[in-house]
């Protein structure tokens, strides 16, 4: 198998060395060119993300360690101690491994749904360049694919697992579509902004802000196309949402039952706060109140933690998944490399079997012609089958090429076909 | 005959048993694919049901309710078109269950009071019986129905409010969908309830002569749709609040099973010995 992958991620690097070596789009041809540039790569693919900086080659023979690390460098340009970090993973682990990270697997929150987008543009980018070989091309559909099947068949990507995303997930539990909500948002800080690009990514387009910044209070409502409240809101700002998000850093309650306890009976749909500060802002005497749901950062780090959990149970049946999927493509693979091999076996027989037939058709008559047309045909028919099935055989469940490779030389003859694929069989029995 | 009396709904509920294991296997771990898969088997289960319900009917010469057992097959299949009408609208995530469990117990109840015809009783002779029947008890599907989303919203409630995100949270649709649920089912239901109360009023018309068999029948089936009217005028007009509302409906829903329950005793001859 010719692949090979050299990267560095949230695990190897800290957010420095990441962010040093990300490529961005614009530099993706470049960088190709000087991959492809390198003496035996045919073909290459460019991950890069936030958490991981991945380079996926396909060579013609597979490059040492250091090799591929020093190319890695040269790229990236992170110092010897920082790429020398790099993980590096050929064959079926390089498979594997990029099943693993499309199916969110190996990313820093398990079962995350961004990776499998970012490697779909890695594959785009790829092919826009023109570096997709055959065989990185099926590696990177295949992935996609396995990143799909796994969401699909398992929970490994529900639930939220931030506190901000908790929050809408939590609203959205109450209300269902957010639409058509109206929010509140008091603060600003990076809490209260980090919890209004979730709500209003979900939908809301109905937005009142609330800072004791005014200047910052304006800035966020313009963003969101919504309207600039006085700090702390007013009872009638807060009761005209369907949830309030409070994330200041007071060091009392913002929202005081008593001021607000009386207008919220009136109210016919329920009300949410949703308090992301620390030390709180909503007085927990609403806890109790009727037709109002209220909740903290424990409540949400609560949720967030259950739902971890249950990712974490889902990741086993997950990789259960990726394996199959692993061994399905590795499958494809051995078989996929006899077949130059099956091909000229069948064209070198056939032709015999034609010239056999030539030479002796002048001692048929008519119908007997046809008989041992049909009889040729199929005596050639079960010889090579029971060739090809054990040459599959081998190749699928040995790994062993050796079969294939005499098979070839047995039928050999001065020919630049079979030399070429004699010499793709040889890199490959090198590698077993 | 053994076919239509025990071959067929015996095969319904097996596969009413296989829907229900996947769907108990779907609430520990939950599957996309595994989903879209049961819920086609779900359309496809109607329309086993309805070829049944259709072959006994055509076997008969009368809709299949002219007898306890029949009646409890027929009740499952309204239930069962009931949940697709309302699942083609709206997802009710692990709420499925509850018609499929449903389902089950009343085509066993059935095959265990014998849903062989006996000769057509004379208050069941007629085309109006029939559609007094089919509406009245369809709406009644869609009823019990806004009686189990009211239960499901009560239970979500509390949950959300007392904090407990575990599994059930999780599979339940949003507080909300279970309002909508429920009010789409009220509304649906109280419409059918309707016609075939009109439906009845017209059979009493034409056949006053049973109007003294069924006059318990009649008093139980006004205050019915006296209670049920007014349930969905407070859905309506929104006279409670959501949770409120539901816990409206399952009172209801609790009520209207007693009253089927003491009409079909008041109305089926042989029920009381």
């Amino acid at each position: 198998m010719n692949i090979e992958m050299i990267g560095i991620n949230h695990k190897t690097s800290d957010l420095a060395a990441r962010d040093k070596a990300a490529i961005n789009p614009e530099r993706f041809s470049e960088v190709t060119g000087i991959i492809n540039g390198t003496s035996g790569i045919d073909g290459s693919a460019i991950l890069s993300t936030c958490n991981r900086i991945e380079i996926y080659t396909s060579p013609r023979k597979h490059l040492s360690d250091s090799d591929l690390k020093n190319i890695f460098g040269k790229i990236t340009g992170l110092k010897k101690i920082e790429y020398e970090k790099a993980y590096v993973y050929r064959d079926e682990a390089a498979v594997r491994h990029l099943f693993r990270v499309a199916s969110g697997l190996d990313s820093q929150l398990l079962g995350e749904v961004q990776i499998l987008g970012q490697v779909k543009s890695a594959y785009y980018s790829a092919l826009e360049i023109g570096s997709v070989t055959g065989f990185l091309n099926r590696l990177f559909l295949k992935a996609i694919e396995c990143g799909k099947f796994v969401r699909e068949r398992t929970a490994v990507s529900q639930g939220a697992v931030s506190v901000a995303y908790a929050a809408v997930d939590l609203a959205g539990k109450i209300y269902g579509n957010l639409e058509k909500l109206r929010i509140l948002i008091i603060g600003t800080g990076e809490t209260g902004r980090l919890a209004a690009t979730h709500f209003h990514g979900a939908g809301v387009s109905s937005w009142k802000v609330s800072n004791r910044t005014r200047e910052r209070a304006e800035a966020l409502a313009k963003e969101l196309g919504g309207e600039m409240v006085e700090f702390p809101p007013s009872a009638d700002n807060i009761t005209w949402a369907d949830i309030v998000v409070s994330a200041t850093g007071a060091p009392g309650y913002i929202i005081k039952a008593d001021d607000i306890s009386h207008i919220i009976k009136k109210r016919d749909n329920p009300i949410c706060f949703l308090d992301l500060a620390v030390p709180r802002d909503v007085d927990p005497g609403l806890r109790d109140a009727d037709n109002t749901f209220v909740y903290s950062v424990d409540d949400f780090n609560e949720l967030v933690e259950a739902n971890l959990k249950a990712r974490r149970k889902e990741a086993e049946r997950a990789e259960k998944l990726v394996a199959q999927k692993v061994e399905s493509f590795v499958k494809w693979h051995r078989e996929n490399r006899v077949a130059p091999t099956i091909q000229q076996l069948q064209e070198i027989v056939e032709g015999i079997r034609l010239a056999e037939l030539e030479k002796s058709l002048d001692k048929f008559s008519e119908s007997d012609r046809e008989t041992a047309e049909k009889l040729t045909k199929s005596l050639v028919k079960k010889i090579i089958s029971l060739i090809i099935l054990n040459m599959k055989k081998a190749s699928v469940d040995k790994d062993d090429l050796s079969l294939a490779r005499s098979v070839l030389l047995a039928f050999s003859k001065e020919d630049e076909s079979i030399k070429k694929t004699l010499e793709i069989l040889d890199h490959e029995l090198s590698h077993q | 005959m053994n076919v239509l009396f025990a071959l067929l709904p015996a095969v319904i509920v097996a596969i009413f048993g296989g829907l229900l294991a996947t769907w108990l296997h779907l609430a520990n771990r939950p599957n996309s694919y595994i989903e879209k898969w049961a819920l086609r088997i779900s359309r496809f289960l109607l329309l086993i049901y309805f070829v049944w319900l259709l072959l006994l009917t055509l076997y008969q010469k009368q809709i299949p309710f002219v007898n306890v057992g029949q009646l409890t097959a027929f009740i499952g299949f309204l239930i069962w078109a009931a949940h697709l009408y309302v699942q083609k609208r709206m997802g009710q995530g692990i709420l499925v269950i509850l018609p499929i469990l449903t389902v089950i117990i009343l085509i066993l109840s059935s095959l265990a009071l014998g849903a062989q015809p006996v000769e057509i009783p004379h208050i069941f002779k007629g085309r109006m019986v029939s559609f007094h029947i089919t509406f009245a008890l369809a709406g009644v599907a869609l009823l019990l129905g806004a009686g189990v989303y009211g239960l499901g919203y009560l239970i979500l409630h509390r949950q959300i409010k007392k904090r407990r995100f575990g599994p059930f949270f999780s599979m339940m649709p949003s507080l909300n969908d279970l309002d909508r649920l429920r009010s789409l089912t009220i509304t649906s239901g109280w419409i059918l309830v309707t016609v075939g109360v009109l439906g009845g009023a017209v059979w009493m018309l034409i056949r006053n002569d049973l109007y003294e068999a069924l006059s318990g029948h009649l008093g139980i089936a006004i205050a019915f749709w006296v209670i049920v009217s007014l349930m969905t005028a407070a859905s309506r007009f929104r006279w409670l609040r959501q949770h409120q509302l539901a816990g409206f409906s399952a009172l209801i829903s609790a009520v209207m099973i007693v009253l089927i329950m003491m009409s079909i005793i008041v109305t089926y001859p042989g029920v009381i010995k």
